[in-house]
Formats: C-alpha cells, structure tokens, sequence
C-alpha cells in the first residue's frame, strides 16, 4: 500500500517538475517584460506591437536578469492575478522589479510627452536613455524662458611642453 | 639628463588644479611647472560616446579587498571632476572642532574662517549656484541663483524655514556662457550637457599657461627623498622609467593614490594609508498622497540640516537630508505604477559622517605594487547609531510631507568620497601632514586632497579640498617670495 502511493507521489512530483520546466523552458524574456507591463499599466490603452518592441529593445540592453522575466513569462495567469498589495521582501522585490520596467516603457513611450492623457493610445518611441540629454518630463527650469547654452564638447586640451 | 622643476604636481584632478590655479598667479614667469597625469583626456564627446567618464577601469589602478564596498574613481584629466555629482558646499564652522564642542573625533588644525575665502573663490571658479540663507556663515553671495525646488522641497521649506534649505552646487542654474543649464536628467557622472563644473570645462586653460608642462600617461611610481628633503618624481612613460627633479612635490593623486605612492617611496607613518573613510549613506524611498515630485530643476533639489548640528553628536553622527529629483536614477526612485500617481514618490539620501577607523585602509598590493589596494572593515559604530534612527527622522519629515509608506530603506555602496588616510594635524605623532598640507618631516612635499581630512562630515568634500589646495598654495607662496621653497629655482 504504502509503495503503491510512494510511486504515485513521486510521478505527480516528477510530472509537476516536468511541467514548471517545460513551462519555463518555452517561458521567453520577452513575454515577460510584456506581461509586466499589460499587468501594471492595465489602466491604459497600449499598443501591442509597441510594447513588444520595447520588451524586444528592453531584453537587448540586458538590463534585468532573464531568469527573473521567464518565470514570470511561464507563470502566466497566476502572475497575472497575483496581488502584490502586502508589504514584505517578496512582494516589496516584485514590485521594484516591475516598477523599474513600468518607469522605463512610460519614459520610452509618447505619454508623458502627450499629456499623460489616458485616453490616448501609448505609443512606443524608442529606448529611453538618459544620455540623450534632458528628458526628465517632470523637470521645470529656473528660468522657463532662459535657453540652455548649445552643449559644445570640451576636453580639447593636448599634452604639451617639453624638455 | 634628468628635468628640472619648481615644483611637480601628481594629478590634475581639483586638488592638483586648484594648488596650481593660485601657483601660477603668483609665480614668476619663469618657474617651470611639471604635471604629471595618469590618464589620457577623455574628452566628454569620448565619455558620452562609451558611456563611461574614465578609459581607464578602477579595477586596472587598485585592488578591492572588500568589493561590497566601492571607492569610485576616474583616472585621466581632470581626475573626478569628470564622475562627480557636483555638490559643492561648505563645511559647518562645528565641523572643524567636533572633539572640543563634542568630545569625539578630532579636531582640525584649522577652523571655518581660515578657509572663508578661499570657499568663496573655489565658488566663483566653479559657479556655483546656491540661495542666500544657507547655515553657513558667508561674505559674498553665490555666482549663480538657487535652483527650482521641487513640491516636496517647497512643503519641507515651509515646515522647516530654518533647516532646508537649496541645494549650492556646481550644477548651473542658469546660462553661464561656459556651461549647459542642468535639467535633472539624474546622470551626472556623465552629464550629457556639460552642465557640471569639471576640469575640462572650467579650468583646463591653466594647463596651456606657458610656464606649465603637461605629462599625461605618466603614472608616477615614487618620490625620491634624500636627507629628509624630496629631490624629483619617478614616473613611467612609453613603458620606460623617467624621472624630474623638482624643488617643491606636490602630490594630488586622491586620497587612494598618495599614501600609495608614499608608501613605495619609503614614508612611513603609523597613520598612513589607514583611517580610510567616506560619508554613510542610507537611501530611503516613500511613497506620497496627492503629492508629486521630481518637478524640481536639478537632480538633488533640497538639503535639510535639521539632524545636523548639536549636542547629540557626543553620541551618535550629524546628518544631512537630499531630496532626490530624478525618477530614473536608482531603482528605489522608479515611478509608480499606480493610476496617476506615477510621481507621487520621494527618495531621499541621507547622509552621515563616519569616525574614521584605522583598521580601514590603503596599502600597496603585495602581488603587483604598482596597485593601490584597499580594506574596508565597516563604518563606525558612531554612524551606525545614528543610522538606526532614521524612522524617527522620517516619522519628523512626515510633519511637512504626507509620507503613506516607507517604500525601501537601503545602505548606499558608496558616497564615492574618499577622504583620511594621509591626516593632517598639528601633532606629528598623530599626523602625516601640517595643517597647510606639507608633510611634517619632509618639508618640501605637499600631500593635497581629501586624504587630509581628520573627520568626514556628512558635507561632500570637494568645495573643501579645493578650498584647502588655495590656502595651502598661498601658504607655499607666502614663503616662496620671501625665501621659501616655491620659485626658487625661478630666482
């Protein structure tokens, strides 16, 4: 009786390990970045294939480790519905997690730059890199009129002098 | 045949371009001026274009014992300048005597007033922007105006008239003719509008002074001391040994860099190289109600001092509050997720002064001595409670904010300011250096910088070091027109 149940708690065992694998074996970064972001920005109206180039251009730049994404991938549903409202470790790292790849798409996208209208499609623009150079949306100047000087490169200095 | 100098200064980074700035102001048209450099010019187009301030990697000049702990630095011209945030304040006047107001710590062997001025000259070089009402006792006003606060910063301000305050820094506020506005795009070490003060931008023209020669790519291996004086600097360049002679050695190679050179010269003492410190720094992210932030014009809007100065400093650190204004910069400073709250978040640093410890050190790498290599054991117990009290502090910000939750609380790396292991003082049992930076037995060596620092305070130390290159180079000139060590070879 009791070896009878052993094998059947060791096949259960077996083919739950078998599923969570091939889930996360089929589970892509990608997918991942784009269930973070349909989840959280629910509220908004996205553009798909925008947000599948910004996952695409977001897993390029390696900014987040993979392994992370795809179980998020493969959790598909149920990280679709999980609550992360409870304030502990794992829900405060979830929820940095996936605020990181929310702030990212909002600055690579249109939205701020419309308005923050949510009645507006969210389009993808490109990549957001802060090189580029005063894209801070919230950012006011001291003076609202005064022009910034046009950035001229320095470092034109060369070695000089001699014996 | 070996080169002959007035004086040889190691690194072109604020210490080494201060010390200079007022040498060659009084200098006489002869002198001859030797500045060696470790790195190439990484121009900013070449730091913008490999998103990186320095070609040279930390990791190829030092050895980091203890890799949880960072030390930051940017070999080349210009040194730090080029990685820095570009915080420019001045120390408190009780900064300069914690042991006799509050009984722990030292004491340093100068005080506020012995560096006012220079303060205000470093201010004007860098154009600095600041407001007028800031703690700090001063004779002239800031170059430039004060930056936008931020809607949290305006909230603090009203609650706390007295302790918050805009932040001074070399940030330009407005249209300087030499620099772009900052706009808060919350990447400083490589800001991509050259809006920061650097070495570059605002004082590579001493470098093309006729009396000044240049040697960049020439890391220097050791001074050459001989009957308790300094006779010349021993560098490489091409790969071969060179050496210069000079009268007078200034090293200003950072605090991590000159006791390593010193130690390869044969100086000893039993402080160098150890006391090895920067600031504490906790970041702490809350969440806002019907608050929005990050509305401010720079990327650190405001400063509180409210946990900073008193008596409580006989036990535990004095402390100085940063609002954050960038949303990108760090991963607990994201935007909300939530409906139109995206902005309603602040993250804070605060940031406390450390006792120094001598079991953290500097020391020359036993596997390659050509590397500095560093030890960091911990920050003082002294710091650490007063880092245990930052609920309070947040539960006394919560009186002008409305603060619905703490959303991370975190130890910051880094301060990136590298500060004590080349003290000064006036004793030379417990010193390596004198009060105007000369080492106390070789009295023709200067040691400039932040190694000379006998506490940290939670103020960023580069308006003071570069304030301390001044007053050290008047006291060299100072003596030099009358007999000393400088232009006497020009004579």
């Amino acid at each position: 009786m009791m070896r009878r149940r052993d094998i059947l708690l060791a096949f259960a065992g077996l083919s739950l390990t078998g599923l969570v694998s091939s889930r996360l074996l089929r589970a892509s970064n990608e997918e991942g970045v784009v269930a973070v972001v349909v989840k959280r920005l629910k509220y908004l109206k996205l553009d798909p294939e925008g947000v599948r180039n910004f996952a695409r251009d977001y897993i390029a730049g390696g900014i987040i480790p993979g392994i992370k994404l795809r179980v998020v991938s493969a959790a598909g549903q149920l990280y679709m519905n999980l609550p992360l409202s409870g304030i502990n470790v794992l829900t405060n790292g979830i929820r940095h997690g996936e605020e990181r790849i929310v702030t990212k798409y909002l600055l690579s996208s249109d939205f701020f730059s419309s308005g923050a209208d949510e009645s507006k499609t969210v389009h993808y623009v490109r990549l957001f890199d802060a090189l580029r150079g005063c894209c801070n949306p919230f950012a006011r100047p001291v003076v609202e009129t005064a022009g910034s000087v046009q950035f001229a490169p320095s470092g034109t200095v060369k070695e000089k002098g001699g014996v | 045949m070996n080169e002959c100098y007035d004086l040889i200064i190691v690194g072109t980074s604020f210490a080494g371009s201060f010390f200079l700035l007022r040498y060659l102001e009084r200098a006489p048209p002869q002198a001859r001026v030797l500045v060696l450099e470790r790195g190439r010019v990484d121009s900013k187009v070449w730091q913008l274009q490999h998103r990186a301030p320095s070609s040279i990697p930390g990791e190829q000049v030092y050895v980091n014992r203890t890799p949880l702990k960072l030390w930051l630095t940017s070999p080349g011209f210009g040194g730090n300048s080029n990685c820095w945030w570009a915080g420019a304040m001045r120390m408190m006047p009780n900064d300069f005597k914690l042991k006799s107001r509050y009984g722990v710590g030292a004491d340093w062997p100068l005080e506020y007033t012995d560096l006012e001025q220079h303060y205000g000259t470093v201010e004007q070089v860098m154009l600095v922007s600041g407001p007028a009402d800031v703690p700090m006792p001063r004779s002239r006003p800031f170059p430039l105006p004060p930056h936008r606060f931020s809607t949290p910063d305006v909230l603090l301000k009203a609650r706390f008239p007295d302790s918050w305050f805009h932040p001074t820094t070399a940030r330009a506020s407005v249209a300087t003719g030499k620099r772009g506005v900052c706009c808060a795009s919350g990447i400083c070490e490589l800001c991509p509008i050259d809006a920061k003060f650097t070495i570059q931008n605002g004082l590579a023209h001493i470098y093309e002074d006729p009396r000044v020669t240049l040697r960049l790519e020439s890391p220097v291996d050791s001074v050459d001391i001989s009957a308790g004086v300094a006779t010349g600097v021993n560098y490489i360049r091409s790969g071969r040994g060179e050496r210069a002679n000079g009268d007078l050695v200034a090293l200003a190679a950072s605090a991590l860099f000159n006791p390593h050179i010193m130690l390869r010269s044969g100086i000893h003492h039993r402080l160098l190289g150890r006391r090895l410190h920067d600031q504490m720094e906790v970041d702490v992210c809350v969440d806002l109600h019907g608050v929005r932030a990050y509305d401010g014009s720079t990327v650190i809007t405001g400063n509180g001092y409210m946990f900073y100065d008193g008596e409580h400093r006989r036990d535990h650190s004095a402390c100085m509050v940063e609002t954050w204004n960038s949303p990108f910069t760090y991963q607990p400073a994201a935007l909300r997720a939530d409906r139109g709250r995206w902005n309603e978040r602040q993250y804070l640093r605060f940031i406390f002064d450390d006792l120094p410890r001598e079991d953290n050190t500097v020391t020359v790498s036993a596997s390659d001595p050509r590397l500095a290599e560093t030890t960091f054991n911990g920050y003082s117990d002294y710091a650490r409670r007063a880092a245990e009290r930052i609920p309070q502090m947040v539960d006394k910000l919560a009186l002008a904010l409305p603060i619905e939750r703490i959303e991370g609380i975190e130890l910051a790396s880094s301060s990136g300011h590298i500060q004590g292991t080349v003290v000064m003082g006036d004793d030379p049992t417990s010193s390596v250096v004198d009060r105007h930076l000369v080492h106390h037995q070789i009295r023709n060596l200067l040691v400039l910088g932040a190694g000379a620092f006998p506490t940290a305070t939670p103020i960023l130390p580069t308006l003071t070091l570069s304030a301390l290159s001044l007053w050290a180079a008047d006291h060299q000139l100072g003596q030099g027109v009358g007999g000393g060590a400088v232009g006497k070879r020009a004579r």
